[in-house]
Order: C-alpha cells, then structure tokens, then sequence
C-alpha cells in the first residue's frame, strides 16, 4: 500500500453519488417489510413526514462512505475496522452526494498499527450532511 | 399503511425497558441478494461483492446489515421513529454469500434531548458459529 495513504492529512479520493428515486428505492425496499410504506419508498408517505421528496437512509449514506474507504484502503476496510457518523440534514432524492475522508491519526508501533479518518458527506450546496470517523486496522 | 401510520399504531415503547431485547433474525443473504444490494441498491460491485475475495468467494458488504435495525423494530411491532441521526459500526470478520447469520436488537436506552424523545439501539451480527461479525449502534430519533 502506498505509504501516503496512512500519513496524516491524506485525502482520500472522493466519491460522488447521484441521489435519485431509484437508487433510494433500490436500498430501502429490503427493510419495508410487507406493509410499510416508508419516507424512504413511497413519496406520499415522505410529504406526510414533512418531505418533498424521497428521504435517503442514513445508513445509505454511510455505506456509501464505506465505498470510498474501501477504494483506499481494500480488505483493510472491511474486516477489522469501524464507523460511525451523525446525520446532520436529511438527504433528499435529486441530490448529489459528494463523500470526503481525511486521515487525521496514524499509529504505527509494535502494538498498535492503525489511521483514523475524519469522513464526511456534502450535499450539492456542499453542506455537511454526514460528519463522523473511521478506524482502520493496517496490519 | 405509511409510515406514520406505522408509527402511531406501534406498541408504545414505554412497555419496554433498557436492555430489553427488541427482536432477532435468522436468515441466509442469499447471493442474489447480495447481488442486488452492491449492485441496483449501492452502484458498487467491486469484485469483492461479486465474485470473490481474500476471504474465499464474493463477501456481503459490512454495510449491508446497517439498515437491518428498521427490520427488527417492525418485527417487534415497535416504533420506527422518524429519523436515524447516528450509525456506528464495528466489522471484526465478513460475510459470504449464502451464509447464516443472526440479526438482534437490543435496547440500549430510550432518552430525551431538547424535548425530543431518542431511542439508542444496539445492533449485532452473528454468523453461523455464533461468532459476531458485526456490532453497530444505531441513535433513533422517534418523533420530529
């Protein structure tokens, strides 16, 4: 791996997503159940909650942040890692999401050998969306 | 019905209690599944998620269980809140397509914060050795 990427201050590559109903759709009709017509798939029931549009799942924008550290950082990123976030604004279908990461600790010693990253999200008026951190093992 | 409609006829969560379990799943994801997950859901099939790994044969993506907890909590006939307003999760192992893995829910602690009612939600992952794969904690947000 490219030492670069454990120093502090790398900044990973970014990922953009474009937001539409399809792709809100495609996630969330797994977790629906047979009944539920949820903010996430059916725009009746967002407009009740207070939405315009199609709301996207947090956790959708998190794995999209999971897709971006995996491109950097491959096995590493998934099975000795972790990740958490705060969900700021809701995500609205026609958006675009823009997944930015930094590494802001690196540690590399006998018994530790690990980054930790700030990861966030910007919506297309590039505001903060998601803001959170990632761990991830290097050994 | 939609999901205020959902929400209001949900068992109050009242009735439960700190450290109550919410409710389990047992199931295979199905490769198909999986498929469609990285694929139609997420854009993303990389050949981990497709076709195979380091880990021998295509693994399901950690972030494909982050969105179970709404499963578990309409399981359990329990509210499914408004908003998630924060995710964490912790990956120790994978999963491969067709493997057995069990979901649960537990609750952590119900709260209030600037007047809001707030469900934490301990979320783990289980594979068929009973081995955690994954753990997350999921922060609910049960009424605008």
């Amino acid at each position: 791996m490219d030492k670069r990427k454990i120093e502090v201050g790398y900044e990973l590559q970014s990922v953009v997503k474009n937001i539409t109903d399809d792709s809100i759709y495609n996630y969330s009709i797994r977790y629906s159940g047979t009944y539920v017509k949820m903010i996430h798939i059916d725009k009746e029931s967002a407009k009740r909650m207070g939405f315009p549009e199609l709301v996207v799942q947090g956790s959708q924008t998190l794995d999209y942040a999971n897709e971006m550290l995996f491109k950097e950082y491959g096995e590493r990123a998934i099975d000795n890692c972790s990740v958490n976030a705060v969900f700021l604004k809701p995500v609205l279908s026609g958006d675009i999401l823009t997944l930015k990461g930094q590494v802001k600790e690196s540690t590399q010693n006998e018994v530790d050998n690990y980054i930790v990253l700030d990861i966030w999200a910007e919506n297309k008026l590039q505001e903060k969306v998601m803001a959170g951190e990632a761990k991830i093992n290097i050994d | 019905m939609d999901q205020l409609d959902y929400n209001n006829q949900a068992v109050d969560w009242h009735t439960y209690k700190n450290g109550d379990i919410i409710s389990s799943m047992t199931y295979r994801v199905a490769h198909a599944d999986a498929l469609s997950y990285v694929t139609d859901a997420m854009g993303n099939s990389n050949s981990f998620y497709t076709d195979n790994s380091p880990f021998g044969g295509p693994i399901v993506p950690p972030g494909y269980f982050y969105g179970e907890y709404l499963r578990l909590l309409t399981q359990a006939n329990l509210p499914m809140g408004a908003l998630n307003s924060r995710l964490s999760f912790q990956s120790k192992g994978v999963i491969r397509h067709g493997e057995e893995v069990t979901v649960t829910g537990k609750i952590d602690k119900f709260y209030e914060k600037r007047g809001r009612p707030y469900l934490d939600m301990d979320v783990t992952v289980k594979n068929k050795d009973n081995i955690e794969v994954l753990k997350g904690a999921v922060t609910l947000l049960l009424k605008l």
